[in-house]
């Protein structure tokens, strides 16, 4: 079994990887400290996101518009 | 000059005076021309001042009334917008450095509607950097200072919109809010400020990526809540340029202000956010529901199954909503943000569509959730932002400080100070700020107020009604003239 702290490290690296990809995209010269602080910003909102997990979405659209209440 | 009480002198009160012929357009626009000139360095509420534009539109509207030819409340009547919010000739910046120097060839559907309505435009506020925040700490256009204690924030995005009204520097001003911008401002500052149902407002003219399009609202800031109905009067209503507009029919919202509220039930908004409330916030929301019981009104605690994940959706949605629309100045102007900013958008591109495809699927589920809660309620009440203004300096240091325990101001989920907020840019549904009180340093305190969707009359109805009865609106905040 891997040790979990591993993993959180091969994953910090991943996305500290996707960040420099965007560097190089985009052109804009982050300093390695720019580069992990972004990695770590977009990691604590991955983990927010988790949250939406679970919610059961099975047929649920997006909502578009917004109409006044049947009485 | 007659002296004038601008202190004083309500948007209302304003509007019958000058209908009556008793009160000079140009002479109201030329006292708020010269306080503005002896306040805004302290305050920093405006960006650019369109005195001259300002003086010859007063001078029209003055001849039109002489004429016997008066447009409604809003005619000669002198007021401000944001500085997302294009203005045909007039810079408009966004609080951004890359658009310093943009000025529109188009007005902001709300300010052409400001202007039929024969409003006076003083210029253009200040505002959080593309309205990404809620401090109006502008790297660029510097800080807007709260009036009631200058070393506090005005609180944000439209902070210097919050700021020109409660210092008495427009009658009026018209902000935008996707998180808090509107309503966290007007909380700060103790005046009034509505976020409506979305898409009552147009949102045509608003600067791209100043605010998500699913959960960006535009609307009034005003003394007081007649005056807020007043101007969404002028402003409300469908707008064939904006495809999110709503074809609803505008009511009269001035019609129902005084309605009784014997029976009205509200539902006082549990969640997530309870756990972080200052206790002087507590006490004045609680003191607010007491008197809101005295004039016939029952409360019972209410919450959704899924409360818990609205900071999720929200942050999801607008940021990456908010990325997208940046993407083509993020690839060539990119030295020109902020670095926090900057730091932001490039974190958001790397949010996978399917996330965000599931936070706005999660976003019906939570917006029938709370349809079904209105069934049960007519109202929904919660305070507006858990704390009142932190220093400028808690701010910079990213820390808050709430009954003597510091907190980061942005935990894992979220912004603190948009925790109570958020739900109604997710729903939609519209929710109006109003004074509740004031903290025992003697900052402004907010209560919101809202209702079903298209229900700003019987928020209007209760918030004036509580107004009325609690008596805050009539306290001023001491400035250095």
């Amino acid at each position: 079994m891997k040790n979990p702290a591993d993993q959180n490290d091969v994953e910090s690296r991943l996305m500290e990887e996707r960040v420099r990809k965007l560097d190089a995209e985009y052109g804009f010269h982050f300093s390695d400290e720019e580069i992990k602080l972004i990695a770590r910003q977009t990691e604590k909102f991955d983990r927010l996101f988790r949250s939406l997990n679970q919610v059961d979405l099975a047929g649920v659209m997006p909502l578009l518009k917004l109409n006044r209440k049947e009485p | 000059m007659v002296r004038l009480d601008l202190e004083e002198l309500t948007l209302s009160e304003a509007c019958a005076q000058i209908q009556r012929r008793e009160l000079s357009p140009v002479d109201l626009t030329s006292g708020y021309l010269e306080r503005i000139g002896k306040l805004n360095p302290a305050l920093n509420a405006y960006v650019t001042i369109t005195e001259e534009r300002a003086l010859a539109d007063a001078r029209g509207a003055e001849e039109e009334i002489r004429q016997g030819k008066y447009r409604g409340p809003l005619h000669g009547i002198p007021v401000s917008v944001k500085d997302n919010l294009a203005t045909q000739g007039v810079r408009t910046t966004a609080g951004s450095k890359i658009l310093a120097d943009w000025i529109p060839d188009h007005d902001a559907t709300v300010v052409q509607r400001l202007k039929q309505a024969g409003a006076v435009m003083l210029g253009k506020n200040n505002m959080h950097e593309w309205a990404l925040g809620g401090t109006t700490i502008n790297p660029f256009y510097g800080t807007t200072r709260n009036p009631w204690n200058r070393d506090r924030i005005a609180g944000g995005s439209s902070g210097g919109s919050a700021v020109a009204v409660a210092a008495s520097l427009c009658l009026g001003s018209i902000g935008t809010d996707s998180a808090q911008s509107v309503r966290n401002p007007a909380s700060m500052c103790g005046i009034v400020g509505l976020k409506p149902t979305y898409g009552r407002v147009s949102q045509f003219g608003t600067v791209a990526g100043t605010g998500a399009f699913s959960t960006n609202h535009t609307g009034p800031l005003a003394k007081t809540v007649e005056d807020c109905a007043l101007i969404l009067q002028a402003i409300a209503g469908y707008d064939p340029r904006d495809p999110l507009s709503s074809s609803e029919a505008v009511p009269n919202y001035s019609a129902c202000l005084d309605g009784n509220l014997r029976g009205l039930k509200a539902g006082v908004l549990r969640g997530y956010f309870d756990e972080v409330m200052a206790s002087d916030v507590r006490k004045s929301f609680s003191e607010a529901m007491e008197v809101l019981k005295s004039l016939g009104m029952q409360f019972e605690e209410v919450t959704t199954p899924h409360m818990d994940l609205i900071p999720a959706i929200k942050v999801c949605t607008s940021r990456v909503e908010n990325a997208a629309a940046h993407d083509p100045l993020l690839r060539t102007r990119s030295q020109d943000y902020s670095r926090q900013t900057l730091y932001s958008y490039v974190s958001a591109l790397l949010t996978p569509a399917t996330t965000y495809m599931m936070a706005q699927r999660a976003r019906r589920v939570v917006c029938a959730e709370f349809d079904d809660l209105l069934k049960r309620v007519q109202l929904l009440m919660v305070p507006t932002v858990p704390f009142s203004a932190p220093t400028i300096e808690e701010c910079n240091q990213g820390l808050l400080e709430i009954d003597g325990k510091k907190y980061p101001r942005q935990d894992e989920r979220s912004g603190l100070d948009t925790f109570t907020t958020i739900p109604f840019n997710i729903t939609g549904l519209p929710a109006i700020s109003v004074c509740c009180g004031f903290s025992k340093a003697g900052l402004p305190i907010g209560m919101q107020i809202a209702a079903g969707a298209f229900e700003e009359q019987l928020i209007f109805q209760v918030a004036h009604s509580y107004e009325r009865a609690a008596g805050w609106y009539k306290r001023k905040p001491v400035l250095p003239l």
